[in-house]
């Protein structure tokens, strides 16, 4: 059979006269044929789809606007033609993850020179994905022993745990065939062994050198994956010399010092700063816990997918025993002992429940340990001297958060360090200790996290964040705006800009994606600042993402779940309190303020709802200049709803978070507000055309 | 994190073996047998707003959500005259390490077609769609058509809609 081109697909669309149904379902068909083929890029069979979808929609067919539904054929048609022209045959290729061998020997060929990190033919990959996870917890042990070992370099379990980690890399990556790393932590576990025998002082080069070699240890973890993948990364470039300078620490001092190299030209340290004379350390980690050997405690590794299975299945127990609970025979007051015996079993599930939710908390520390050795390296390279001290790093929250927390912490950590903390001479001038402090707290409120960050330094200066957001065109005045509103704007998009966050960690990015990301996890953030005293930031997090507060809504015939935190309130709007503009954007007058409205059955395409406004509940969503009110059909009750992904098949979809079973074990989806609001913004004269 | 690193494509295998038969619009049509996960009775199905019109929605398959592809739709048929019957399911096939529903009239059988009973896939001229058979089988004077699960779905680009 001739395959098919794009060329084929548009001789057909030509074909297509309207009203001629059978042209356009050769083009149909061919279309199919060619989205089928996984020989073509997937933005040009993307596009096609999307042809499909309107040829599809009879909507776009319906009389007069046939012509309309065939030119949204032809520009996607165009958009496929433009993907095969531009991308030629490079891009072609399919999109399985094919392991590009043929690269390989062509890449060692070209850089036969350089050192690989090479993983042996016969290695075990579980083996070595097991050391992957454990030389990672070996080394966050380690560089938190370093930073103890910075205020006591006495501290001699604290230099057993950092050598216990080299010890042990090196035992178990040797064992595996890792000979690059085997090689790189045997050095660094000789001078850590001179440390602990006497023969070396836990000063000068020393401190600095562990640090570098626990990073590039790291680095050469963190490599491993690629190499399993079949491409065999180069060494980094530290990798001989530093593994000279491991062995050789007396004589180390003369070696380039990679973090200096890389500092900004302006504003040189203090040279005193940068030199670790252990007397006068930029740093003192001063952690409740001081020791945290990762062999003590009694635990068990759980592969964390079937952990995650295993709290799903939980999850539909309990649903299916509500059901159970709800079924008319079992509430039938006659059979007395059945309902005794279902209660039972209702409380062991419940219990249940409570337990394997349990199962996915764990102690913020690991987002907080690295936060120590930020503070640490920023302050040697700005020249400041700070205290980091952190409370209540034991408070346990969703598994998942650990990992969204990291961000957000990062950013707050480096602003406090960065803007916060003024420099010693400023400090002792402004009558404050030249030490700086900045305290993290972590607590638990209900079912929320708080994690403060709170520094003694300068505070936030309001003319300062008012005069940046009036250049950057964010505000024209600030009139009228409390101190927390002028603060808050630091979250604005294009506030936060490359020069004020990456200058010194030469990446990440703006505050304002910081807080679109605390948001979606339902977070929430507040700032407080006394000019000269400090700052506080504060960020408030739900305990878990795994159980949604929902409130379910019906639209027409199917029901959706808002999340109950994103509702500010509901009502039924009187008739004379909605208005249009020009005849199209509905907006409704409430206690003072006026809302656009949305209706849901619109954006969300669903047939058979209310159409009058004043028939249907208004729900307020949103914050500040985005609230809006939804127009829905009722509400059906408030119910705790396990969100769940709609699936890798179906992907991402505009306006919805995710699915969750109901109590009646149909799925109901989840509506992502912020993106319905927004989405309403940018197409409200779209709306307005349907309403006309 | 768990999904193989290499799918072996399925250019040079044989096409003999077990197929699970079932009814669409009276015409008999087959997957392969390793291609099917289970086989569940037809459900309550909750429509997904602005999702590819081949995808009917999502049902919830013991906790885990799974879309449902209408083959009708796919294949450009009008819906059964005589709407859902206790015969309708679903058959959850495995395509690709993803889970997808798809509707069918009714369930026949798990059968062993051989090799030699199968022939490629006629041409129909440019009006129906081959490219998703994998072949055309005759036996026992039935025709039934082999179907192509990858191709029939398309999931990766149907998916980003």
């Amino acid at each position: 059979m001739a395959t098919l081109t794009i060329d084929d697909a548009i001789a057909a669309f030509v074909a297509c006269e309207p009203g001629d149904e059978a042209a356009r379902r050769k083009l149909r068909e061919r279309l199919w044929t060619l989205v089928a083929d996984r020989s073509l890029a997937s933005p040009i069979r993307t596009a096609l789809a999307d042809a499909i979808a309107v040829l599809d929609d009879p909507a776009e067919f319906k009389g007069a606007k046939e012509a309309d539904g065939l030119e949204k054929v032809r520009q996607a048609l165009e958009v496929a033609v433009d993907h095969a022209e531009c991308g030629d045959r490079a891009v072609s290729e399919p999109e399985v993850p094919s392991v590009p061998k043929e690269f390989v020997p062509e890449a060692a060929v070209a850089r036969a020179s350089t050192m690989l990190l090479a993983i042996p033919d016969d290695a075990d990959r579980s083996l070595i994905e097991d050391f992957i996870a454990e030389a990672r917890e070996y080394l966050e042990g380690a560089e938190a022993a370093l930073l103890r070992l910075e205020s006591a370099p006495d501290d001699g379990e604290a230099i057993n745990d950092v050598f216990r980690a080299f010890h042990t890399i090196k035992g178990t990556s040797s064992f595996l065939g890792l000979s690059a790393i085997a090689g790189f932590a045997h050095h660094a576990e000789d001078m850590l062994d001179r440390v602990r025998a006497g023969e070396l002082a836990f000063a000068g080069q020393v401190p600095e050198l562990s640090f570098r070699a626990v990073d590039l240890l790291k680095t050469l973890v963190a490599a491993i994956p690629q190499a399993l993948a079949g491409q065999a990364p180069e060494l980094p470039d530290e990798y001989e010399p530093l593994s000279h300078a491991l062995s050789h620490p007396e004589e180390a001092a003369a070696a380039p010092r990679a973090r200096t190299v890389e500092s900004e030209g302006g504003s040189a340290p203090e040279p005193t700063a940068a030199d670790h004379a252990p007397d006068h350390a930029p740093v003192v980690m001063r952690a409740g816990t001081a020791a945290s050997v990762p062999t003590a405690d009694p635990l068990v590794k759980v592969r964390t997918d079937k952990l995650d299975r295993l709290v799903e299945m939980v999850g539909e127990l309990v649903i299916a025993q509500t059901m159970l609970v709800q079924d008319g025979v079992v509430r039938d007051a006659s059979n007395h002992h059945l309902a005794q015996k279902v209660r039972h079993a209702d409380k062991i599930v419940r219990e249940l429940q409570d337990l394997s939710l349990g199962l996915r908390m764990v102690p913020l520390k690991g987002a907080i340990t690295k936060l120590a050795r930020v503070v640490r390296d920023l302050a040697t390279r700005s020249g400041k001297q700070i205290t980091f001290t952190v409370a209540g790093e034991d408070t346990e929250v969703d598994r998942t958060l650990v990992d969204l927390l990291a961000d957000p912490l990062l950013h707050m950590v480096r602003n406090a360090v960065d803007h916060g903390i003024e420099t010693p001479s400023e400090r002792l001038k402004a009558g404050k200790p030249a030490m700086g402090t900045v305290r993290l707290e972590a607590s638990q409120a209900g079912d929320r996290v708080l994690v403060k960050l709170i520094d003694d330094g300068r505070g936030l200066q309001r003319d300062k964040i008012v005069a940046k957001a009036i250049e950057k065109g964010i505000i024209t005045s600030a009139e009228s705006m409390s101190d927390t509103e002028v603060f808050d704007l630091i979250f604005a998009p294009g506030f936060s800009t490359a020069e004020q966050v990456t200058e010194v960690s030469g990446r990440g990015v703006g505050m304002d994606v910081v807080r679109r990301n605390l948001m979606a996890m339902r977070g929430r953030t507040v700032i407080s600042s006394k000019a000269g005293k400090g700052s506080v930031f504060t960020i408030e997090l739900p305990l878990t993402l795994a159980i949604t507060d929902g409130m379910i809504v019906r639209v027409g015939a199917e029901r959706f779940i808002v999340p109950t935190a994103q509702i500010r309130r509901c009502f039924r709007p009187e008739p004379s309190a909605v208005f249009t503009a020009q005849g199209k954007g509905e907006m409704v007058q409430t206690a003072g303020e006026v809302l656009p409205v949305v209706r849901l059955h619109r954006a969300l395409r669903v047939v058979g709802a209310q159409e009058g406004v004043d028939q249907g509940i208004l729900m307020v969503v949103g914050d500040g200049n985005n609230r809006t009110a939804f127009l829905v059909d009722e509400l059906l009750g408030q119910q705790q709803v396990v969100a769940k992904p709609l699936g890798d098949a179906i992907g991402r979809v505009q306006g919805l978070t995710g699915g969750a079973i109901l109590g009646d074990g149909r799925v109901g989806l989840i509506l992502d507000v912020d993106e319905l609001v927004v989405a309403s913004r940018g197409t409200s004269s779209a709306t307005g055309v349907q309403a006309a | 994190m768990t999904a193989p690193l290499v799918e072996s494509p399925a250019t040079t295998r044989t096409l003999g073996g077990k197929y699970l038969t079932f009814v669409l619009a009276n015409e008999e049509y087959a997957f392969e047998i390793l291609t099917v996960h289970e086989i569940i009775g037809i459900m309550a199905v909750t429509p997904v707003p602005h999702s590819h019109p081949v995808i009917r929605g999502v049902v919830n398959l013991r906790g885990k959500v799974i879309p449902i592809v209408d083959l009708r739709r796919r294949f450009n048929m009008t819906p059964p005259p005589e709407g859902e019957t206790p015969e309708t399911c679903i058959i959850v096939l495995n395509v690709r390490n993803l889970l997808v529903g798809i509707a069918v009239d009714a369930v026949s059988e798990v059968r062993m077609i051989n090799e030699a009973e199968i022939e490629p896939p006629p041409s129909f001229g440019s009006d129906v769609d081959t490219s998703c058979l994998l072949g055309v089988a005759n036996s026992e004077g039935k025709v039934r058509m082999l179907l192509d699960a990858d191709k029939v779905l398309a999931l990766d680009v149907i998916a980003t809609l």
